[in-house]
């Protein structure tokens, strides 16, 4: 029985170091390499072990497919590739092999310079990782080898972001990644068509919420630095190069712009300038009032928003500066925290999950007081806001989904909630459909059924069905002979077709079954007339053929042999169920109305006497 | 850059509310319960398909203060349970003695009462465990020990929540639609008939004879269909009704006869559709809420007879379906309407 085979190794019942391994058509995947950025041990990394002990990966995978450049979902990638050992193809998107490399050296700096760390890749391993990066488009269907193609749908959540339809054969498997089914400012919602495949794999993440709109949140947040920047506060936004820091930027900008404000908006360099490159070099990936406007306007060059002087940091009166990194654990964004960190009168925004030891992570605890090195302590007297701003799909999303791609199968990744039952009995109410929800290590095992799609002579269709071809919706049992030849390939066809095509001789088998009857020898007509009586009545057929001796319809032949009282029913093997029924029926109706005469005729006796 | 429709909201929204929270159900509610603090419960109204019956946990921001709010980033609802019914709910209640954790759910369709329990901690399925059989329609309370059941007809019917037994009935003066039922006390109660707006209050007190009719009178305010609320329940409680054309008038229950207020609030009449809804605030007596008049929710000060808010953050073609105060968080309240809405805001601006 064909099967499909699915193993968390990161991201199952979890969120973060996503990592599936899938195994369909006799073919292994691994789908997302992530890192736990809430680990600084071998736990921030998928357990390989369980592709193989030791040595190299490449023997086992066949592909490996990265959805997007969030750390959680490619961190690992250069260390399963270039320390583990992998040399087969890794499939993204342009923007994603694009981004990801920046990303990873971004975080590979801070890990091995700032933290220490030696056991990690170097950026020379990043670059030979992603040597190995085979770019997929929208939509293109991309062959792996013989057997497995994959196929990239938009996921919406960050810019290259995308889901996955791997099939092999008749099996496929559509993986999500992370996706949003709402639009954003600057990003479109993820989309999929009616691929009906055996196995749908989705984030979780908002599975168990109910969010709040996100015109609420912006209003939130507009409210906020509004409200600090007209006392004269200076606002600080902590963000990743790419990403929500976009959203937030092209937010900002529409207010200003609409509410006339002339307080400074910056963000700090480098930012300006991969952001505002990569988003014109992949604008296709964008949303569609953003590729709408692009020819008169680029949406992401920015009127209000200017690049930022580290000495703007001591410049008296508002403002609002974008920073990198997003933690506050290192870089402007941490110089300008701890300048401006002592005044009441600021405020920093969070719009993103911070890492437990980052100064992020401190002051969203409500630390009031940080130390830095050489022992310098600063009071944190600012005002924190955290407002999370992430894309992925809530619970409506995620039915949304399903209903879109018609899985046969559900399977939930990518959420912390172990407890999923009430979201497992809305799938099968709604839908009729399994819904897993496995733990880190746990394999579902997923049966599958595969269609085989035969020829079939027309001759034979029609001869099935009396009525002419049948309804190709409805399902039919037919019996009939699938006949392979060297030279064309197979069809099915009528056992007499088959025998005349393959020279064999033919073999007819008959049978005949008999029941006693009342009569004798000048009964013979009488007999023959009910039995041709009793079939017209009860069969829906006019190919009666009747002689003096015999009835027939088809290859059934009903006979009467008054010498010993039998009615003989004989048929040939084809029609079985036509020959059961008239035996049934003769018998039932003669054999019983003998019964009914000798019963009147035992009362009579008994009246006379 | 050019603003569109959905950032003119944004704009016209900073002018109008302080805080607000805009969710979406996948099925419209006609019932908002507050089980505990930061717990809430609804349920689908919708009289096809299966509905989802809902216990979540309020978002951060609904629940916590100050700077601990700023702290938590949480604006979502959590759904703790949920569960499926093939029928609509159309009320809510919560709890009783010796009932903790367990909802009370009125369905339209059926003349019983389902008791669905919230103990279950190893599964995130809300498991129906009884139904309580009264053979009325709607309308039920629960208060410490007593439900009280059936909102048509000539009686309503009191039930030991424990045993689910009956323990006696309560006579109406005449055949009446209860527009619900408000605890005064432990063993007083109050009603209003819907349909022409007699005010009933009786003692309960089961054991020491029938229940008996405490306040029973007309209403003055003229109109066909009627909603009430009762005005601090437990220290000088005041009924204030609301009818269909528009007039509001609030009585001292100890001083029948005597109407303390009333108000033509000159509002347009009510669609057949919509729910008349009417909500006193907890925290500030003076202050009541109506709904069902439009899409909008009014906040009044009913001693003064001035609109103090107007809500109209609701679709204007979906129908207003209820309303509550939030009893956690002074001046908000939580509105839904019939597009699946759900929408908490703050009652002053």
């Amino acid at each position: 029985m064909p099967e499909i085979r699915v193993v968390p190794l990161g991201a199952g019942q979890d969120v973060g170091r996503s990592c599936i391994l899938l195994t369909i058509g006799g073919k292994n995947i691994m789908l997302d390499c992530g890192m736990h950025m809430g680990f600084n041990d071998e736990r921030r990394f998928p357990d390989f072990s369980y592709v193989t002990k030791e040595g190299p990966l490449t023997e086992y995978i066949d592909c490996v497919i990265i959805s997007h450049f969030h750390l959680d979902h490619c961190g690992a990638l250069p260390y399963m590739s270039e320390l583990v050992g992998y040399d087969g193809p890794i499939y993204m998107t342009q923007p994603t092999k694009a981004i990801c490399p920046i990303l990873l050296e971004d975080y590979r700096k801070i890990t091995v310079e700032k933290k220490g760390e030696t056991n990690f890749f170097t950026s020379e391993q990043i670059k030979l990782c992603m040597k190995k990066v085979v770019t997929v488009n929208l939509h293109q269907v991309v062959r792996v080898d013989d057997e497995m193609e994959i196929k990239a749908y938009y996921a919406g959540h960050v810019l290259g972001a995308a889901m996955f339809q791997i099939r092999v054969g008749q099996d496929s498997v559509v993986y999500t990644g992370d996706y949003n089914m709402t639009p954003d400012r600057h990003l479109g919602a993820a989309w999929i068509d009616q691929c009906r495949p055996d196995l749908l794999i989705t984030e979780s993440t908002y599975a168990t919420t109910i969010r709040d709109s996100k015109r609420c949140r912006e209003r939130d947040f507009l409210k906020k630095v509004h409200s600090c920047v007209e006392k004269g506060g200076k606002v600080l936004i902590p963000v990743f190069a790419l990403g929500r820091a976009q959203e937030l930027c092209i937010l900002l900008e529409m207010y200003w712009e609409r509410m006339n404000l002339k307080v400074p908006i910056y963000f700090t360099l480098g930012l300006t300038e991969k952001a505002n490159h990569y988003y014109q070099l992949f604008i296709t990936w964008t949303s569609q009032n953003i590729k709408k406007t692009f020819t008169d306007r680029n949406m992401f060059e920015f009127k209000h928003i200017k690049p930022f002087d580290k000495s703007y940091a001591d410049n008296p009166g508002a403002m609002v500066v974008f920073a990198t990194p997003g933690m506050l654990h290192a870089g402007q964004s941490l110089q300008i925290f701890r300048k401006w960190a002592p005044s009441e009168n600021n405020m920093v925004i969070l719009p993103g999950y911070c890492v437990t030891g980052t100064i992020g992570h401190k002051i969203l605890n409500g630390a009031k007081k940080l130390e830095f090195e050489n022992k310098q302590m600063v009071d944190v007297k600012l005002s924190v806001q955290y407002m999370s701003f992430s894309a992925h799909a809530d619970a409506k999303g995620i039915m949304q989904l399903i209903s879109q791609c018609q899985p046969k199968n559900v399977m939930l990744v990518h959420g912390e909630d172990e407890k999923m039952d009430f979201l497992k009995q809305k799938v099968q109410k709604e839908f009729g459909i399994e819904c897993y929800k496995p733990a880190n290590g746990e394999t579902i095992i997923i049966r599958t059924e595969h269609n085989v799609p035969v020829p079939i002579s027309r001759t034979f269709l029609k001869r099935e069905e009396s009525s002419g071809l049948p309804d190709p919706k409805r399902p039919k049992l037919f019996h009939g002979v699938l006949l392979m030849t060297r030279n064309n390939g197979w069809k099915v066809v009528s056992p007499e077709e088959a025998v005349r095509e393959a020279g064999l001789n033919e073999h007819v088998i008959r049978f005949t079954s008999s029941f006693n009857i009342d009569c004798d020898s000048s009964d013979g007509a009488k007999v023959l007339a009910r039995v041709q009586d009793l079939l017209e009545k009860n069969l829906e057929t006019s190919e009666m053929q009747t002689s003096d001796e015999t009835v027939s319809i088809n290859s059934v032949l009903i006979q009467l042999d008054s010498s010993r009282s039998e009615l003989l029913v004989s048929w040939s093997f084809q029609d079985e169920a036509l020959g059961s029924c008239i035996f049934n029926l003769l018998k039932q109706k003669l054999s019983g109305e003998r019964a009914e005469r000798a019963e009147r005729n035992q009362r009579s006796e008994r009246r006379d006497r | 850059m050019a603003v569109d429709d959905s950032d003119e909201w944004l704009f016209s929204s900073m002018n109008k509310y302080e805080d607000l929270y805009q969710y979406e159900l996948i099925q419209p509610t006609r019932t908002i319960a507050f089980v505990t603090p930061g717990e809430i419960a609804v349920g689908g109204c919708l009289s096809t398909g299966f509905n989802e019956l809902l216990f979540l946990s309020a978002p951060g921001h609904l629940r916590l203060t100050g700077d601990e709010q700023d702290l938590c980033g949480e604006r979502d609802f959590f759904v703790i349970k949920g569960a499926l019914t093939p029928h609509g709910v159309d009320h809510i209640e919560t709890g009783g003695v010796g009932r903790e954790r367990t909802l009370f759910v009125m369905n339209e369709a059926m003349a019983d009462v389902e008791l669905w329990s919230l103990a279950n901690e190893d599964s995130d399925v809300i498991e129906k465990l009884d139904t309580m059989k009264t053979g009325l329609p709607e309308g039920c309370l629960i208060h410490d020990k007593l439900a009280i059941c059936g909102s048509t007809g000539p009686q309503a019917l009191l039930f030991d929540v424990n045993s689910l037994v009956q323990v006696g009935s309560i006579e109406w003066p005449r055949p009446i639609t209860c527009a619900g039922f408000v605890a005064l006390d432990g063993e007083t109660f109050a009603t209003v008939c819907q349909s022409s707006g007699l005010q009933i209050v009786w003692d309960a007190r089961v054991g020491t004879g029938s229940p008996s009719l405490v306040l029973e009178q007309e209403s003055t305010s003229k109109g066909d269909r009627f909603a009430f609320a009762v005005i601090t329940p437990k220290e000088q409680p005041k009924i204030a009704v609301i009818s269909d054309k528009g007039q509001l008038t609030v009585f001292d229950i100890r001083q029948s006869k005597a109407a303390l207020e009333c108000v033509d609030l000159g509002l347009s009449e009510p669609t057949k559709e919509s729910n008349l809804c009417l909500q006193s605030s907890s925290h500030k007596p003076n202050q009541v809420s109506i709904s069902g008049f439009g899409h909008c929710v009014l906040v009044l000060d009913w001693s003064t007879q001035q609109q103090l808010f107007k809500y109209d953050g609701h679709e204007e073609d979906a129908t207003p379906l209820y309303h509550q105060w939030y009893p956690w968080k002074e001046d908000m309240i939580f509105s839904s309407s019939s597009d699946g809405s759900l929408h908490a805001w703050h009652a002053h601006f």
